[in-house]
């Protein structure tokens, strides 16, 4: 019994590791492509030192540690953080649909975005500042983030909470259809493109927030393992277990509404990681034991995001495809492939 | 007998839920308690608040009024501690191991990072020994039967090591087999490891012959108890589930002699008792004095056969159906 166990437990060690070692690669990978060729020795160079080699262009140090180190950086966060989001949410309401927008904060966040964009006085903007779209879906998540957590304290069932975010998602996306009815081209173009989800763009301070709210939407996720767990038998053997269930949801819910909100707030609405990849992982590691799924989809969402930013660079161009056209694109059918090959999704 | 701990006491326990206009009171002013080494049957009809006091025992709910206490609460006053349950919730993680399931049960005992110690392992164990399901453990939920799944959950309840158990309708939807084996499972761990065992059931039957007390739902919204035995006799039970066409007392169901024929059976054993049962079946009074009709069970080492003697003579045959066919 013991013994069995603890096989199991370093067999998912080795799975973690091997993701580890497979976004690092990843990560590399996508460092290196790019509209401009630098060799793989001054990337190496530049990120050691931070300047680059005497004999290299110094452009190139810029081009790494300000344009691709970044989107890389924001990769991971991104990935990782929605896929935490998604784990919990699919957790909470035992429903393998559920994934971070299900609480309705992207639509929150798309609502405020398009406010801010089509609404006519914030429209004379010609270009909006992206820090100024970044607080607008910040506010947005927020807002819906406190409607959900007031209307989670008189809920008693995670079905009946599931409802309502699908219905405030509804609601807002809704609003925002009027809005694109009543706005001019120009400004339903920039938020269509804002809804496309981008990478790319984030400044050093951003990402020191995305990894702020990453550790600690990860750190709340960890601190309730135990309750995650206890859920799978339900609420009632939860609770029977000495889970405090009300809190725990609580926390769960903040975690991953930090963890969405910030992803969206920064980056856009980036559809598909959070429901895919913890069905995904789940197949690697196959088990049901958030102590291990809650770092392997972490690694896991860092993986498919590095990998979908690399696959939009292949062309060659300088523009880059719509990171959430790929998303989909590359993951749907590996999670159809994956369904139909094992008959059971491994909730 | 009488030197058993009392493990828990209601005071002027009142349960139900809150409704429209106040709350909706289903077991009303209940003082009963749960003692070590006793397994107490909890029947009663469908929605009469089986469930309801259960939950409210393990404190998965609130009682209107009144409290529940553990009188030899040691080091611990937290209810898991105490009270382990089995429900009837469905498990829907269905690819969680066995294993896993059942070292769920010591999750009151661990922090947050639920590490497993050495103990909790032996607790795990010896939970799967008591109830012998060894050969389950690499399978995944999805993979069980009915019995086998409820086995596991009895198992997760012991490895939760508390000194009380309930579990809700734990034979509900199981075959008579393996209805059997929970129940003298529970019985004999009641004994063996000094449990106090409260169960919810419909199991008549198997509740007169296994249970040490029972506790009756249904009249004035409080509970009746007592030993299975005073209840029978004094009518409890008849007059709670109102029997229709069953004999508690007798534990049969009651025949209606329809066809107006007396016919006298002499024999012994099984072959009498099950010889009565198809002659009562099939509409037949029975009875031991002499009749027109007699009919006489002859059991040998070998072989049975039974005799009818009429006024036109006497006739063998070999097996029942011939009997009831002859008659």
């Amino acid at each position: 019994m013991a013994g069995i166990t603890r096989e199991k437990v370093i067999g998912n060690s080795g799975n973690l590791m091997v993701l580890l070692v497979l976004m690092l690669v990843l990560f590399a990978v996508d460092l290196s492509l790019g509209s401009v060729k630098i060799p793989l020795s001054e990337i190496i160079n530049i990120l050691l030192t931070g300047e680059g080699s005497d004999g290299g262009n110094p452009i190139h140090a810029d081009i790494v540690r300000d344009f691709r180190l970044t989107k890389a950086l924001t990769c991971i966060l991104a990935g990782a953080a929605l896929s935490i989001a998604g784990l919990q949410m699919q957790t909470l309401f035992r429903n393998a649909l559920a994934g971070p927008d299900v609480l309705g904060l992207s639509s929150g966040a798309s609502l405020a975005v398009a406010l801010v964009l089509m609404a006519p006085n914030a429209g004379l903007l010609a270009q909006p500042h992206p820090l100024l779209l970044a607080t607008a879906a910040s506010i947005g998540c927020l807002a819906v983030l406190v409607i959900m957590l007031l209307v989670a304290t008189r809920l008693e069932d995670h079905a009946s909470l599931l409802i309502v975010g699908l219905m405030i998602g509804a609601a807002t996306s809704s609003i925002v259809s009027v809005l694109q009815f009543l706005s001019r081209a120009e400004e339903m173009q920039v938020h269509i493109i804002w809804t496309f989800g981008s990478l790319s763009g984030l400044n050093w301070t951003e990402i020191q927030i995305l990894t702020l709210i990453l550790i600690l939407g990860t750190a709340l996720a960890f601190s309730r393992i135990k309750a995650l767990n206890a859920w799978l038998l339900g609420d009632n053997y939860a609770m029977s277990m000495g889970v405090n269930v009300k809190r725990s949801r609580m926390v769960i819910l903040l975690s991953a509404a930090i963890l969405t909100g910030g992803v969206t707030a920064f980056c856009g609405p980036i559809a598909f990681v959070g429901i895919a990849v913890p069905h995904l992982t789940r197949l690697l590691v196959n088990t049901q034991n958030h102590k291990i799924l809650v770092p392997a989809v972490l690694f896991g969402g860092a993986i498919l995001l590095l990998f979908c930013d690399i696959v939009a660079q292949l062309p060659h161009e300088s523009a880059v495809l719509p990171l959430n056209a790929l998303t989909a694109l590359i993951g749907a059918p590996v999670v159809v492939w994956v369904i139909v090959k094992n008959k059971r999704l491994r909730m | 007998m009488g030197s058993e701990r009392t493990f828990l006491t209601t005071h002027n326990l009142c349960i139900g839920y809150p409704a429209k206009g106040g709350e909706n009171r289903l077991l009303t002013n209940l003082n009963l308690s749960l003692r070590e080494s006793q397994m107490v049957c909890f029947m009663g009809p469908n929605g009469s608040g089986k469930s309801s006091l259960l939950r409210t025992l393990a404190g998965l709910q609130k009682p209107i009024s009144g409290s529940v206490s553990f009188p030899g609460a040691d080091h611990s006053h937290r209810v898991e501690h105490k009270i382990a349950v089995v429900l009837t919730d469905r498990i829907q993680a269905v690819n969680l191991t066995v294993e896993e399931v059942i070292a769920f049960g010591r999750y009151p005992h661990l922090g947050w990072n639920i590490t497993l110690s050495n103990t909790d392992r032996e607790h795990v164990t010896r939970a799967i020994d008591q109830v012998r399901i060894q050969h389950l453990l690499k399978k995944r939920v999805y993979e069980l039967s009915d019995g086998q799944l409820q086995m596991v959950m009895i198992a997760r309840a012991l490895a939760q090591d508390t000194p009380i158990l309930l579990l809700d309708e734990p034979t509900a939807h199981l075959d008579l087999n393996n209805r059997v084996e929970i129940m003298n499972l529970l019985r004999d761990l009641s004994r063996s490891m000094h449990k106090a065992i409260l169960l919810a059931t419909h199991e008549l039957d198997l509740a007169l012959q296994t249970a040490d007390r029972i506790w009756l739902t249904g009249k004035n919204n409080t509970i009746l108890e007592g030993l299975p035995e005073d209840l029978v006799l004094n009518g409890s039970f008849d007059e709670i589930f109102r029997f229709k066409g069953f004999d508690l007392k007798t534990g049969k169901v009651i025949h209606q002699p329809f066809r107006n024929i007396s016919i006298q059976l002499i024999g012994e054993g099984a072959a009498y008792l099950w010889t009565k049962n198809a002659l009562e079946r099939n509409g037949f009074d029975v009875s031991d004095v002499r009749q027109p009709i007699s009919i006489t069970v002859l059991s040998d080492s070998s072989s049975l056969r039974w005799s009818v003697t009429r006024s036109e003579g006497v006739e063998e045959v070999s097996t029942i159906e011939e009997l009831i066919t002859s008659l």
